[in-house]
């Protein structure tokens, strides 16, 4: 019976087969943390809604809406390229798209990324994380058309943008 | 070993108190501690969901990387704790795997963790893929009852499908289902994998419990292949290619799996997982042919149930061949009521099926009580 097998010895597999999970874990929050630190800072209008992701709680699924990007008839609704964003850090002046060969003074350069979550769609739409407690309030701002959601979001210099805390203020016009 | 039963014995001349003494020792040494396994079992899996409820709650009260440092302390201390436990000669098998499974449950979490606290957006097959590798060593060497086994199968199946999904869905036009079926069905070939270390290990029962589970999901899934082709037609699909190329996917793993199995895993037992294997490949590739024909649907899966049947009793398998019999006696119960559609409204139909249902309950009851496998034969 297997359950009554003595334990082997101490032994270096015993040692190694916990030693791998322990290190890997750390080593994959390290480079995690570390990658979270770098980048520049911007501000973007959002609107979102709150669902709930299993594994990492409550996200709010958010929609950018670029400054100049106007969503007109003839514009595709989701946007997969790259964009130039240019302004002082976190206001940003003004976005392009970027067709052809990137512009030489762009402040930050926002790279849509392919290998992502089913959620996240280029530089259309994405995802934040918010604590449990404060999903609620969240959902009443995002959907509250008196309010605008400001997504600030952290471009690293590879163009990988990482969504870091959102804030609402009174709706331009309202 | 019930205690009652003895004393009623005792008390009714069958035995005198040295043979229930004897009985007593016997059962003492050789009984799995099989309620206790559930116990246990329930234990470490309420507390690996409680695991995933604390962290998806996202206290924001406690700055991310403080919750981060906890959370990884906690598995260093349990990883210590595991380490220098083990030296102790006593060791419980027990606590042992309760615990092997717990630290697979805070890994797990762990990257659910610092994704939510670094807002990654990776898919996520990657945090499933990265877990599996890093604590497949600790899990497939040191595991030993069914919660570290079926922790490990599920996370196999769900790296697979997750990734699988992932990639059907961002291809861009044509996905090609045979490749993705190929994948998908890389559980059922885990079957012939533990076949392999069964014979090699100094633990074969984790791994004859790994090959059951493997068994198990083949099972389901050609079971799941055949009831999704007879929903398709249900619904009106017309016949649809990519699910013949999904059964030939399946079939495929699964001959080799049987094929494996065949080589590894030497005896009655060995062979009866073969035949099984073998069964549900036939069963994939003669589900493309039949069509929309309910009657040919059932007595595939029927047939499918006679065949695990047979193999379990020519292995000696007590459970698994009553259970064969229940769910063959349950697809008869269906059917009747399938057949009986047109004349549910007027009462007749609804009645005969009725009387249907309870003699193929009668019928089953009696097989599985005569012709079962005695209960000690082990696979």
């Amino acid at each position: 019976m297997s359950e009554d097998t003595p334990a082997p010895k101490f032994s270096l597999k015993w040692a190694a087969a916990l030693l791998i999970p322990v290190i890997g874990l750390g080593l994959i929050w390290a480079d995690g943390h570390r990658k979270a630190q770098i980048g520049t800072d911007w501000d973007v209008p959002v609107s979102g809604y709150d669902p709930r992701d299993l594994l990492r709680g409550h996200y709010i699924a958010y929609r950018y809406e670029w400054p100049g990007q106007i969503r007109g008839e003839n514009e595709p609704m989701d946007y997969y390229g790259d964009l130039c964003i240019k302004g002082t850090a976190p206001v940003i002046a003004s976005v392009t798209r970027i067709d052809g060969p990137a512009p030489k003074d762009c402040n930050s350069i926002a790279r849509a990324q392919d290998n992502t979550m089913p959620q996240v769609e280029g530089l259309s739409r994405g995802i934040l994380f918010v604590p449990q407690a404060s999903a609620a309030a969240y959902q009443k701002d995002l959907a509250d058309p008196k309010r605008q959601g400001i997504l600030r979001i952290r471009v690293r210099d590879d163009g990988f943008v990482r969504p870091v805390s959102m804030t609402f203020r009174a709706r331009a016009g309202q | 070993m019930s205690e009652r039963k003895l004393q009623a014995w005792i008390e009714a001349g069958l035995i005198d108190d040295q043979a229930a003494i004897r009985i007593r020792n016997w059962e003492a040494q050789n009984s799995r501690p099989l309620g206790l396994w559930a116990i246990v079992g329930l234990a470490v899996l309420a507390i690996g969901l409680g695991l995933v409820s604390l962290i998806a709650a996202n206290w924001q009260a406690i700055p991310g990387t403080v919750r981060l440092a906890i959370h990884f302390a906690c598995i260093i201390a349990l990883a210590l704790y595991l380490f220098f436990g083990k030296q102790r000669a006593e060791y419980n098998a027990l606590i042992h795997d309760g615990a092997l499974f717990i630290l697979g449950a805070l890994g797990l979490t762990f990257f659910g963790h610092i994704g939510q606290v670094y807002q990654s957006t990776a898919p996520i097959w990657q945090a499933l893929g990265l877990w599996l590798l890093l604590f497949s060593p600790l899990l497939l060497l040191f595991g030993r009852g069914w919660p570290v086994a079926a922790m490990w199968m599920a996370g196999f199946i769900a790296t697979v499908d997750t990734y699988a999904m992932d990639k059907m869905n961002t291809a861009a036009q044509y996905a090609p289902t045979f490749q993705f079926s190929l994948i998908l069905s890389l559980p059922i070939a885990i079957t012939g994998f533990a076949a392999f270390f069964r014979g090699r290990s100094n633990r074969p029962d984790f791994w004859r419990k790994l090959e059951i589970l493997g068994l198990l999901v083949t099972v389901i899934a050609a079971g799941m292949m055949l009831l999704l082709g007879s929903l398709n037609d249900l619904l009106g699909h017309a016949h649809d290619k990519s699910m013949d190329e999904s059964r030939i996917a399946q079939a495929l793993i699964t001959v080799v799996t049987a094929f494996l199995v065949w080589i590894f895993h030497k005896g009655r037992s060995g062979q009866a997982i073969a035949g099984i294997l073998i069964a549900a490949a036939l069963l994939n590739l003669t589900a493309m042919v039949i069509g929309n024909s309910i009657i040919l649907g059932a007595t595939l899966f029927i047939l499918f149930g006679v065949s695990i049947a047979v193999a379990s009793l020519y292995a000696g398998w007590r459970g698994a061949f009553q259970g064969a019999v229940v769910v063959i006696a349950l697809r008869l119960i269906a059917l009747s009521f399938q057949l009986a559609d047109d004349l549910l409204g007027s009462g007749v139909g609804l009645i005969l099926a009725g009387f249907l249902t309870l003699g193929i309950a009668y019928a089953a009851v009696r097989i599985s009580r005569n012709y079962a496998p005695d209960k000690d034969t082990e696979a």
